[in-house]
């Protein structure tokens, strides 16, 4: 269902979509959590007190603290700023390649569209994670290229269903109207076709991003992700997955978050694909 | 159909170039090499080591030399495990690899197609509802977070299985369980959005008009239908169950081909890399090509997509 | 098309019960069949004693082969191996060995002299690239063979007599020969076999593989899977094969914390090292399953004495002694590791060092003041690189925050994983780097040659000619109370111009089940397998 520009906007306006979106207020609220509370905090996230090490949560240290003595719950949450701005990173990295790649794509069709996709198959035919394995391991852990690295993976999909959506509104009357009212085709991509497109683009980012953060948690867990003494959630959980039987609280709490971010992330996003209805 | 295996073959090998050539100099590119050690060779011992290797050679006759020992089907000797050919480690250990995600697989199968389809059909009441979420937490929990809470209660507080290994029969449950759960969510979910959209076709409700057993139309008629798209995800998604089960061979000590593929990042060892990328290439482009043979059976139309 | 969701379930259920009935744990099997489960930590690379470098492959080697002495278990001392008696001229230089006539290889042909002379020969061959062969320099005109001055492996003073007697000449006198000797460098190897998979000094010939080894240990190698087990059984030409209890071994390479996991679950007799997190759960609950032993082994940073500030001593020093030892080894590492104010373990071979520096917060202030930094004002920042670990992190953490409490200077932290850590190393590219080193044989020369000017295990940039000379001195002493003393004071220097700073000493962390019987304590953890059985608890 493709419509032109200025109806896609009145279905914006419409008060009754904004039911049930607690996914995005879910997320925003973690988020909000995890960038002002260590700001405002009394503890230092980096400070160690060995004598502490490993305690269980009490009412100073309302999540414990890890092995130096460090209190979790400030790290948990400061953690979470690494996660969560990986995961935003990666996926703008991967919409700034994806999209307009996707775009060019399937709007020119034709030798330019089966070069451009022969590419995209040919990267995929690599596994993913190994890529981004070695990636990170051969070339060093900066955090910068830890999301360059997971951009450069994700931006295929997202440039093939651009490619997809593309190609099918391009195959509207209205489009070749415009082209006969004499629109060039950079203004006809920007007026017609991209608006049509951010439903899907919107939804797909938005489900990249739970990807993006459990492929860094996972690379944390190979020991190749966030550096310390700086944290993610990957490499709290994958730290506390070692000692779950003795000190259980150090991967609950970062779990729970990580979880309930993904969760939110989901929800979010598929209430998007709904909202759009969007069939990808 | 064999013209498209024909054409996909023809394809494959200016992607297996690539793939070879990237991977080639990101090793080389990358600091250290495979005969750095902590108690560092004497500097003659690492030049004749290298020479024996052929590493003191220019690079690009590395490449040629490497190239040319491939088209011949051999895969060099592994650097780092000395009397071991690279075929050797990847045939011992692919074919675990291979059974865990196949077991996977299954498991993903078994759990995520019965809550899929239950959801669908009790779409907007309490099981839907409930169903759901449920999925979505097996999408949220990465397997090394389950991996250790299933043998928490499976092995170590009741004792029923092995804590790891990959010897009796019931060392397949805890990786395969971990390892399918997460895809179950996805088939799940697929399997669902699917089945809702098929249920509200018109050939659905005429043949429920016409008085047929409701479960053999969704059974024959619904369900068949809307396996389509979840049989897109499904062949990407063995390739990854196959390639992507590092993490459950390191926590439970599977001595499946994704073990050594880290392993062998870490250690350098050039050719086990190599070789570990390329096989995995090859089954990644042998599964996208069943995949689409197997679509284009069930339904001809698809193969002008 | 239903799916039997019930089936399915009821046949997954059955299989778990009847892979449960017939359960018996490794350790019931273990003390029925006397076969030892062993977890190794991580996978041997090869089990070529002239290619093999690490403990883990030491381990293994230690089953497969044998050399002309061996160590006994319970008491340290040298014993006869393959050698039944030797002698050693009075100047010290030649040492006459008599071997063994009952010998065998795990085929059955005898073990003759003209063997070791092939296994010398094969190590000391540049073209092997052996990184261990300078083990053999003792040996008159090994080290000319080896760096190729020469390739007439007859000037090399190793010579078969007869079959059963073997003749070794040496360069200059090593009180500690007979020690070296059970080190895997000198180990024998089976010319026929080696020969038919390749030329001797092919480092890819598959000889090792299972269906081709033999070896000359009280075990001969049955099955080898990497990643999954190393089995070795019974070797029935072994010589003394009547006084082997074991009937087999099972190698398994898991890792740390899984290895842990799968002793408490009764998987294994034996574990390569128990994770920092349990030591204090074992300790209160199972204290006779955990054993610390002390290891040959010093955990310390390295200073690029080229670059400032930390070319002065002073710094050096400064940064060294504002260091609380004490309260790492007790709240990190807590596996009882010792706290090390000089550089060589103590009792290194009897040698241990009288003057020792101390945790002094104060007096390294004032050292870092004279240097021109008061209270840390105007030191610049320079950069830790260790290699990826968590232990290394925890440690650099915390002693990143004592020098800011004590000293109030801030360093940076960096990491890099493992060959990534050697790259720079090797090309001396770091100001401060963690590094570790084990002795390769008990004697404080393997940990003080370190810090000679041509040692290629020493990137930092520090030579002294006063130190050379002294460790000069002690490699040509005869005495053995004038050599421990040229030490002294070579290593009192060591610590006054602290290019390397100490940490810690190693210790040894192992789970051992207590059906295991005849494993002792041994500084270079050498643990003959002809002492372990396992009995019914």
């Amino acid at each position: 269902m493709h419509k032109p520009a200025k109806e896609l906007l009145k279905d914006h306006m419409s008060p009754t979509r904004k039911k049930s979106y607690w996914g995005l207020y879910c997320f925003l609220l973690i988020a909000a959590l995890c960038w002002l509370v260590p700001f405002f905090s009394s503890h230092n996230i980096q400070e160690t007190n060995l004598a502490k090490g490993a305690q269980a949560p009490s009412l100073e240290h309302w999540f414990g603290t890890d092995d130096l003595g460090r209190d979790l719950f400030i790290r948990t949450l400061a953690g979470g700023q690494v996660s969560i701005g990986v995961g935003l990173a990666a996926t703008l990295v991967a919409l700034m390649i994806g999209l307009p790649y996707g775009l060019i794509a399937g709007y020119y069709a034709g030798r330019i569209d089966s070069l451009m996709m022969r590419l995209v198959d040919v990267l995929y035919a690599l596994p993913f994670t190994i890529i981004v394995i070695l990636l990170t391991t051969l070339l060093g852990r900066s955090i910068a290229l830890l999301f360059i690295a997971i951009g450069a993976v994700e931006w295929l999909t997202m440039a093939r269903i651009v490619r997809a959506q593309t190609s099918a509104i391009r195959q509207n009357t209205y489009i070749s109207a415009a082209r006969t009212a004499g629109l060039s085709h950079r203004q006809i991509i920007r007026q017609h076709i991209f608006p049509n497109c951010i439903g899907t683009v919107i939804v797909y980012s938005v489900l990249t991003i739970p990807a993006v953060i459990l492929l860094e948690s996972t690379l944390s867990f190979l020991g190749l992700g966030i550096q310390p003494p700086a944290s993610s959630w990957g490499a709290l959980i994958s730290e506390g997955a070692k000692k779950l039987d003795v000190y259980p609280w150090q991967i609950l709490f970062p779990t729970a978050l990580f979880s309930l971010t993904l969760f939110a992330l989901n929800q979010l996003g598929e209430n998007l694909r709904a909202h759009y209805d969007v069939n990808t | 159909m064999l013209s498209i295996s024909l054409r996909r073959i023809v394809q494959a090998i200016p992607t297996l170039c690539f793939i070879a050539t990237a991977t080639f100099l990101l090793l080389r590119l990358a600091p250290g090499g495979p005969f750095d050690q902590e108690k560092a060779l004497a500097p003659e011992v690492k030049a004749q080591v290298e020479a024996f290797y052929g590493l003191d050679q220019p690079l690009w006759q590395q490449y040629l030399h490497y190239l040319g020992n491939l088209l011949q089907g051999e895969l060099g000797p592994s650097y780092k495990y000395a009397g071991w050919q690279v075929e050797r480690i990847i045939g011992q250990s692919f074919p675990v690899s291979l059974e865990l995600g196949c077991w996977a697989f299954l498991v993903a199968l078994a759990i995520g197609l019965p809550i899929g389809i239950a959801a669908a059909l009790k779409n907007g009441r309490i099981l839907d509802q409930l169903l759901m979420p449920t999925s979505a937490l097996g999408i949220c929990l990465p397997p090394f977070v389950l991996g250790p809470v299933l043998l928490l209660i499976f092995s170590s507080a009741c004792g029923w299985l092995n804590p790891l290994g990959w010897h009796s029969a019931s060392d397949r449950i805890l990786p395969a369980l971990t390892m399918g759960t997460f895809y179950a969510a996805f088939i799940a979910r697929l399997m669902r959005a699917s089945l809702l959209e098929v249920l509200q076709q018109n050939y659905i409700t005429s043949a429920r008009a016409k008085g047929l057993n409701p479960a053999r139309v969704i059974g024959l008629h619904a369900v068949r239908n809307a396996l389509h798209p979840v049989l897109a995800y499904l062949g990407p998604t063995l390739a990854g169950l196959i390639t992507g089960s590092f993490v459950i061979e390191s926590i439970f000590f599977v001595p499946g081909l994704g073990q050594f593929f880290v392993q062998a990042a870490f250690n350098r060892d050039y050719t086990l890399v190599m070789g570990t990328v390329l096989f995995y290439a090859v089954l990644i482009l042998c599964f996208n090509l069943l995949v689409d043979l197997i679509q284009i059976w069930l339904n001809p139309r698809s193969r002008d997509a | 098309m239903r799916f039997h969701l019930r089936e399915f379930v009821t046949a997954l259920l059955w299989l778990t019960c009847t892979s449960c009935s017939e359960f018996e744990t490794n350790v019931e099997r273990g003390a029925r069949t006397q076969t030892l489960y062993y977890g190794l930590g991580t996978e041997p690379a090869t089990i070529d004693p002239h290619l093999a470098t690490g403990l883990t492959e030491f381990n293994v080697m230690l089953a497969l082969f044998e050399g002309l002495v061996n160590i006994d278990a319970k008491t340290g001392t040298i014993v006869p191996g393959v050698a039944t008696s030797w002698q050693q001229s009075k100047n010290g230089l030649r040492y006459t060995f008599h071997l063994n006539p009952a010998a065998r290889w795990s085929n059955g042909d005898p073990v003759r002299a003209e063997d070791f002379c092939f296994a010398y020969q094969r190590i000391l061959s540049p073209q092997l690239g052996a990184p261990y062969a300078y083990m053999l320099y003792p040996i008159r005109g090994a080290k000319a063979f080896h760096t190729g001055k020469t390739n007439q492996f007859h000037t090399v003073g190793v010579q078969a007599i007869n079959a059963q007697t073997l003749e070794i000449e040496l360069e200059q006198a090593t009180p500690y020969f007979l020690s070296l000797l059970t080190h895997n460098t000198w180990w024998p190897v089976h010319p026929q076999t080696i020969l038919a998979h390749g030329r001797s000094t092919d480092r890819l010939a598959p000889w090792t593989q299972p269906e081709n080894f033999v070896g000359n240990g009280p075990f001969r190698l049955q099955a080898w899977r990497l990643k999954h087990r190393l089995s070795v059984d019974k070797n029935p030409y072994y010589h003394g094969r009547d006084s082997v209890k074991l009937n087999g071994i099972h190698f398994l390479p898991i890792e740390q914390n899984a290895e842990e996991r799968a002793f408490r679950a009764d998987y294994l007799h034996l574990t390569s090292s128990v994770p920092i997190h349990r030591i204090d759960w074992y300790r209160k609950h199972l204290p006779d399953h955990m054993r610390t032993e002390p290891a040959l082994g010093v955990y310390y940073y390295v200073f690029n004495t080229a670059k400032p500030p930390l070319d002065d001593p002073r710094v050096r020093r400064a940064l060294a002694y504002a260091i609380d030892r004490e309260a790492l080894t007790q709240h990190i590492l807590k596996a009882g590791q010792v706290p090390a104010y000089h550089f060589t373990p103590p009792n290194t071979g009897a040698y241990s060092i009288a003057a020792q520096f101390q945790y002094d917060p104060e007096r390294a202030r004032r050292l870092l003041a004279e240097a021109g930094y008061p209270q840390g004002q105007g030191f610049p920042e320079f950069e830790l690189t260790y290699n990826t670990s968590e232990a290394h992190r925890t440690l650099a953490v915390a002693i990143q925050q004592m020098w800011h409490k004590e000293l109030g200077i801030q360093i940076r932290l960096y990491n890099q994983e493992w060959k990534a850590y050697l790259a720079t190393r090797q090309a001396k590219d770091f100001e401060l780097l963690r590094a570790a080193w084990f002795g390769d044989y008990n004697d404080p020369y393997t940990f003080l040659s370190l810090a000679e000017s041509d040692n290629g295990n020493n990137p930092s940039n520090w030579s002294d000619p006063r130190y050379d000379q002294w460790m000069d001195l002690a490699a040509k002493t005869l005495d053995p109370a004038e050599r421990l003393s040229y030490f002294q004071r070579a290593e009192s220097y060591l610590m006054e111009e602290m290019p390397f700073m100490p940490l810690y000493f190693y210790v040894t962390n192992r789970l051992i089940h207590p059906s295991l019987e005849g494993w002792y304590p041994h500084i270079l953890d050498y643990h003959p397998y002809q002492s372990l059985s396992i009995k019914q608890l």
